[in-house]
């Protein structure tokens, strides 16, 4: 399959230890993978660098949704590109999943796919972030009109179009629910696509805690 | 009972204030604000009865109460105002940011597309 026309958009924020398996086992099929480095202290964006990535570097750390942004920038810049995909740097996405949103993209049917780990029996989240997330889901559905069966899932697929309509302004982890919020206002097509979230002991310890759904919804009534 | 009208008010006031973007006259009121507030304090330093004779006025028992009330809604004031304009300025510093990691980003090359 030809994949000059996807670009992978990866936010990088200190993830040293993980981010040059990622950067491979993506660059094995997809050529343009840009890592977005939101100012790493410990030498993440050397060596996306050094295992093939396009790095682009925020001078200070911003967040994750403005490194998004920063990424959705830098690859509309490239005039070959049709299809984009957001993938985490911290091990928890499989390439295949990223592979599969290109092609039901690549049908012309949809604009957006989004990521959903409970579309099949793969993820093995604990209970208690079972919980959150679907209280999550169920949040952002009731605001943004879509009905979706998973939220803040790193791994989305953008049409180039549907890319140019998205504007993130929520530069920490609220933007998952902006972008949700965006597509749908601007009404394009989305469906979901099963994403297997690799938990490891690695995600599990850097991963969102819980508190962190308490800052996001603080950041959504405030904005 | 006056006292909860006035208080009401106050708070409405501030969030209308905040919520009327910024311009000179906004920032006009707010200084106007300011120092109408320093010499009404320093005054009622001088004359201290005053805040007790405010106080019943408007319905609250003590002169310290009213000032409690005061103060709580200049606190809460200056909190959303300093919010504000954080994220005002964050946002100015994420477009600095963004504008200086793509100025220095690698360009798109047609011929060579996955130059790292």
């Amino acid at each position: 399959m030809r994949l000059d026309d996807t670009w992978l958009v990866v936010p990088l924020y200190n993830e040293a230890a993980v981010v040059a398996d990622v950067v491979t086992g993506a660059r094995a099929v997809f050529t343009k993978v840009v890592c977005v480095d939101d100012g790493s202290t410990d030498g993440s964006a050397d060596i996306a660098k050094a295992s093939g990535a396009v790095v682009v570097r925020h001078p200070l750390n911003l967040g994750q949704g403005a490194a998004l942004q920063t990424g959705f920038d830098y690859v509309l810049a490239d005039p070959a590109m049709r299809y984009v995909v957001t993938f985490d740097s911290d091990g928890q996405h499989q390439v295949a999943d990223a592979v599969a949103m290109v092609e039901l993209l690549r049908t012309g049917e949809v604009d957006v796919v989004f990521g959903s780990r409970f579309l099949d029996e793969r993820t093995e989240p604990g209970r208690t972030k079972r919980a959150v997330l679907r209280l999550a889901t169920g949040l952002s559905n009731l605001t943004t009109g879509l009905r979706l069966t998973d939220a803040h899932n790193g791994l989305r697929g953008f049409t180039r179009p549907a890319l140019a309509a998205v504007q993130i302004r929520q530069n920490r982890m609220a933007h998952a629910s902006e972008i949700v919020a965006q597509v749908a206002k601007a009404g394009l097509r989305c469906t979901e696509s099963p994403v297997h979230v690799l938990y490891t002991e690695y995600s599990r310890r850097k991963g969102q805690s819980i508190w962190n759904s308490v800052n996001i919804l603080t950041e959504l009534l405030y904005r | 009972m006056w006292i909860k009208v006035i208080i009401i008010s106050a708070i409405l006031a501030v969030v209308g204030l905040l919520l009327l973007r910024r311009g000179s006259r906004v920032l006009a009121l707010r200084r106007l604000a300011m120092v109408g507030f320093a010499v009404a304090f320093a005054a009622s330093v001088l004359f201290e009865d005053v805040w007790t004779v405010v106080a019943n006025a408007v319905g609250v028992g003590r002169g310290t109460d009213l000032l409690l009330y005061l103060f709580i809604i200049m606190t809460l004031a200056f909190i959303a105002a300093t919010y504000l304009h954080f994220r005002g300025v964050e946002m100015q510093i994420t477009a600095l940011a963004r504008r200086v990691a793509l100025a220095e980003a690698p360009p798109h090359d047609p011929a060579q597309p996955d130059a790292g």
